[in-house]
């Protein structure tokens, strides 16, 4: 691991690298993640992200439930965004067991998922700004934000995080008009406070300088390394599901994928300032079209719900990037016989060495934070 | 694009307006402000959920949960314990003796919820539940989980009403289709769908030889055929003259047709009883075709832990449809083995 | 330690106040109590959103999230611990200094909770450190951990000057043993000190409604 970047010239000072372990307790470490950095002075010379101390044995437990069962522990992968996560997974059932959604389901799914979308980013800002040092501020307008969106998620699903609101064909518990009110009421002003934030944080010099030529991914690393999401789009690539899968209705929706050009810290930032923007005009299409109907598929059974042997892959784009399950059934179909999970965050950290290469210490942090992972999702 | 440090007073004024707003706009609510949380408790919405409670109607013996275990088995991270209460005889009692959650386990996910046929658990939206201790303070046992349908009706009000009137429906729909005898229609607790404390209550319209009657099995059995169809009743079976009297004038169905749904006849399966043991049900059957006798060996709670009520289970088993013995979560490892029995018996397994 | 109540009573009408040491002392302690910094999963974000604005930790005096364990006095433990982070947990713990109190919070840190079934998470916390409170949810609400604080904080304030104190004893050490992994699995198991197994359980049953 130690390498040294430039030979010392004889006759001068010795020097010699350091290995420093960043984390897992660290302030900065978003959770329990370890970074063994090899440092030459302050430079990053080497790092070697270490991970597993969240492993949870996710997969493991799902193969041994029902497939109701895993909704609830989905929730717990990326603990921002349930609602993207509950998706995911009942894409690949419905896939795999051939369940066909109704058409207000479908709304209500994108109507949650594109609120979680702006809560996810909203947050992940804060943080990457707290790691910035911008101690609190950012990051309590954010949270601010958040309660917002949470107190809608709460009436509708009863509980803040862990919403556990997706069912196999559907929702759970209808939208009602009160809480369709709330979230145009959301949806309404959250442009505002988004023109706030941008004020606050997008010309700062502080962040210019900190953020702008730090931490590039090169396209074509981003494209080899399977990178998805915010983090792809912001180094360029051209590559969003909701555009290529069209899963859902997405494919009504108007809508652009915003792209950067650079690949640093601040375009993955300003990124997401973007895609919250529009992800406001897809809410705003969404509910001004939700349709009246059925809410869940009536022919999907909660209790003995049995899929016929087969394997399917579901995915969608989650604020962090591709999250896609991977499920097999065999014989008897009560439970997953295989059960995978492509954790977006997972996939985006392998390129962390190479972003941190050449940059000092203080840099690492950011880097990090701009990636934005949850460990909940890395470690599984 | 202006000086250097001009995008750090554009901050600067962001804060500051934002640190005078909060004291202007406490009607609407785009900058929220602090609850004062202990005196000033933040509204929950009626969906909000913590842990779950077990409704009763009245008292809290009369509770609604029947003890078919379809929590226990679906609750995903298995935090429910659930052991079925049973008289002296092994009878079981239609009731859990045992009901605790390891609160410190559960996950919130309000699944049990959502399958319970009986509408008996729910979920509480008390969060204050932070204790010194672990195993003493954080398991809920019986006493802790019973709270009333009143208690109910005013955390969540909607959800509630709605429960309860569709209790009310079914249970009318019930006195309607077995007799219109005065007991079917026991008004004490209109919203009960199985009355539990009183180990050999009948459902209604169904006529029971008590087990202290003096009858060999044979005749037990003629005379459960023959109540079924309609005949007297014996004394001290809790049903009165008048029912009886209402019941004579029905015609006995011989045999319930074998599809999952199949109705009741008349007077009911006689079997169809959960205060019988498993030795006086088996009587009843002597005679019977084999779904029957397969009827008979279940736990007869109609939970639908098996995916179909009673009947509907045992026909299933009976035309090879379901090879699985070990649904009936109620009648526990008696019924699966009887189960097996009975179809070594038949020729079939 | 007795004192007349009435006395005290009657000095404080003419603006005399007379508290017992004790009491002061414990009304600095539990007024001030700094966390650790020390977020694990889920549960963690909330209890940031408790430490931001609408709830606002900061009225209980404990908002000051300390970075490193020598500065803090209260181990919030939120989330799920697993095996391979506990003796990090354990040695995070032995560094802060006495007199100091945990918090488990949610249902991984109390018992393993959701993922108690999985081969690499720990099943409670107490089974390696002391929890002085619990808080049951999954995750809690940020008034939930309030709650908790204010719990403690009781528990602070009944707390005496004595030697009935852990960490007045000469002999007491803070140092608890970090377990490492053995040829099958943690060792030690369990931290037989500050945990038991429940014993002599027995089954509270229906008796006890019907009793009423
Ligand atoms: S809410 Fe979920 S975890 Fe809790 S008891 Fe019910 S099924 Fe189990
Ligand atoms: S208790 Fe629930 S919310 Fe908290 S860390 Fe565990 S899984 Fe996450």
């Amino acid at each position: 691991m130690i390498q040294q970047i430039s030979p010392i010239p004889t006759g001068m000072i010795e020097t010699q690298t350091i290995e420093v372990s960043i984390g897992p307790q660290h302030p900065s470490t978003h959770g329990v993640f370890r970074m063994d950095a090899v440092l030459d002075g302050e430079t990053v010379v080497g790092l070697k992200p270490v991970m597993g101390y969240l492993h949870r044995n996710h997969e493991q437990l799902a193969e041994r439930m029902t497939w109701l069962a895993s909704i609830p522990y989905t929730d717990r992968l990326d603990y921002f965004n349930s609602m993207t996560n509950n998706w995911a997974l009942c894409l690949s059932v419905e896939k795999l067991a051939g369940i066909k959604v109704p058409e207000r389901a479908e709304y209500i799914r994108v109507i949650v998922s594109e609120l979680t979308r702006i809560l996810n980013h909203s947050c992940v800002i804060g943080f990457m700004l707290q790691d910035l040092g911008a101690w609190g501020t950012p990051l309590l307008y954010a949270f601010r934000e958040r309660e917002k969106i949470l107190d809608l998620f709460e009436s509708l699903s009863g509980a803040r995080m862990m919403c556990n609101y997706m069912r196999f064909g559907g929702v759970r518990v209808d939208m009602t008009d009160a809480m369709v009110a709330q979230a145009k009421d959301i949806v309404a002003k959250f442009p505002r406070f988004l023109d706030e934030f941008e004020q606050l944080l997008s010309n700062n010099e502080v962040l210019l300088a900190r953020c702008q030529k730090v931490g590039i991914l090169p396209k074509e690393l981003a494209i080899n390394a399977s990178i998805s999401g915010p983090m792809a789009r912001a180094s360029g690539v051209d590559y969003d599901i909701r555009k290529v899968d069209k899963y859902g209705v997405y494919g009504r929706f108007d809508f652009r994928v915003p792209l950067g050009e650079v690949g640093d810290v601040y375009d993955r930032y300003y990124i997401r300032v973007l895609e919250m923007r529009e992800s406001i005009k897809i809410l705003n299409q969404a509910l001004r079209d939700l349709p009246a109907g059925a809410f869940v598929a009536p022919e999907v059974k909660l209790r003995n719900f049995k899929i016929p042997p087969g394997d399917g892959y579901g995915r969608v784009e989650a604020p962090k990037g591709e999250l896609g399950f991977y499920l097999v059934s065999d014989e008897g179909g009560k439970m997953p016989y295989r059960y995978h999970c492509r954790p977006p965050s997972f996939i985006n950290l392998t390129t962390l060495e190479d972003m941190c290469l050449g940059h000092k210490v203080a840099d690492v942090v950011i880097i990090l934070g701009s990636v934005d992972i949850v460990l909940g999702e890395v470690d599984r | 694009m202006g000086f250097l440090g001009k995008g750090l007073f554009q901050g600067m004024a962001v804060t500051a307006r934002n640190f005078v707003g909060t004291y202007f706009d406490r009607g609407t609510r785009e900058k929220l402000v602090t609850y004062q949380y202990p005196e000033e408790k933040p509204p929950l919405p009626e969906n909000s959920r913590s842990f779950p409670f077990l409704v009763y109607d009245g008292t809290p013996d009369a509770m609604r949960c029947v003890a078919c275990k379809i929590c226990e088995t679906e609750c995903p991270p298995q935090c429910i314990y659930i052991v079925m209460d049973r008289d002296e005889k092994g009878k079981p009692q239609q009731r859990p003796k045992v009901f605790d959650i390891d609160i410190s386990v559960c996950m919130q996910c309000q699944i049990c919820v959502e399958v319970c046929p009986f509408e008996a658990i729910k979920m509480d939206n008390d969060y204050e539940k932070s204790q010194y201790g672990r195993f003493d303070d954080l398991i809920e046992h019986l006493p802790d989980l019973l709270k009333s349908n009143e208690y109910y009706n005013e955390i969540k009000p909607t959800e509630a009403k709605a429960v309860d009137a569709k209790l009310k429906a079914e249970a009318e729909k019930k006195a309607k289709k077995g007799t219109s005898k005065p007991a079917a229609a026991a008004p004490a607790k209109p919203a009960a769908p199985a009355p539990a404390p009183k180990p050999a209550t009948a459902p209604a319209g169904k006529i029971t030889i008590p087990e202290d009657a003096p009858f060999t099995a044979e005749q037990r059995a003629w005379l459960a055929g023959f109540l079924s169809a309609g005949g007297v009743a014996t004394s001290g079976t809790g049903v009165s003259p008048v029912a009886v009297a209402e019941t004579t004038g029905e015609t006995p169905v011989p045999l319930p047709e074998a599809t999952p749904a199949a109705e009741a006849p008349a007077g009911g399966w006689p079997w169809h009883d959960p205060g019988l043991g498993m030795s006086q049900r088996m009587d009843l059957v002597k005679a019977a075709p084999l779904a029957d006798k397969l009827m008979a060996a279940m736990a007869q709670t109609d939970c639908h832990a098996c995916g179909y009520d009673c009947r509907g289970y045992a026909d299933a088993i009976a035309a090879g449809s379901e090879t699985d013995l070990s649904l009936c979560l109620p009648g526990e490892a008696e019924t699966a083995k009887k189960l097996e029995e009975l179809m070594k018996e038949a020729g079939k397994l | 330690m007795a004192y007349d109540e009435g006395l005290k009573s009657e000095l404080q009408k003419s603006g005399i106040f007379v508290l017992p040491f004790e009491q002061l002392y414990n009304w600095g302690r539990k007024n001030s109590i700094w966390p650790l910094q020390f977020g694990l999963a889920c549960c963690a974000i909330e209890m940031i959103a408790s430490a931001a604005s609408r709830y606002d930790l900061a009225r209980f005096g404990a908002e000051v999230f300390r970075a490193t364990p020598r500065q803090a006095d209260l181990m919030i433990v939120a989330g799920t611990v697993t095996k391979k982070m506990l003796p990090q947990v354990v040695r995070l713990f032995n560094q802060m200094p006495e007199p100091k109190y945990v918090i488990a919070m949610g249902a991984c840190a109390i018992s393993g909770g959701p993922f108690k079934d999985g081969y690499n998470v720990l099943k409670g916390v107490d089974r390696f450190i002391p929890v002085d409170v619990h808080i049951p949810g999954c995750p809690p609400r940020p008034e939930a951990l309030i709650h908790a604080i204010m719990t403690l904080q009781r528990k602070i304030a009944g707390q005496t000057l004595g030697q009935d104190q852990r960490w007045y004893e000469k002999s007491a050490t803070t140092e608890f043993p970090i377990p490492a992994f053995g040829a099958h699995d943690l060792e030690p198991p369990a931290n037989r000190e500050v945990w038991q197994p429940p014993r002599n359980y027995t089954d509270v049953t229906i008796a006890e409604v019907l009793k009423k």
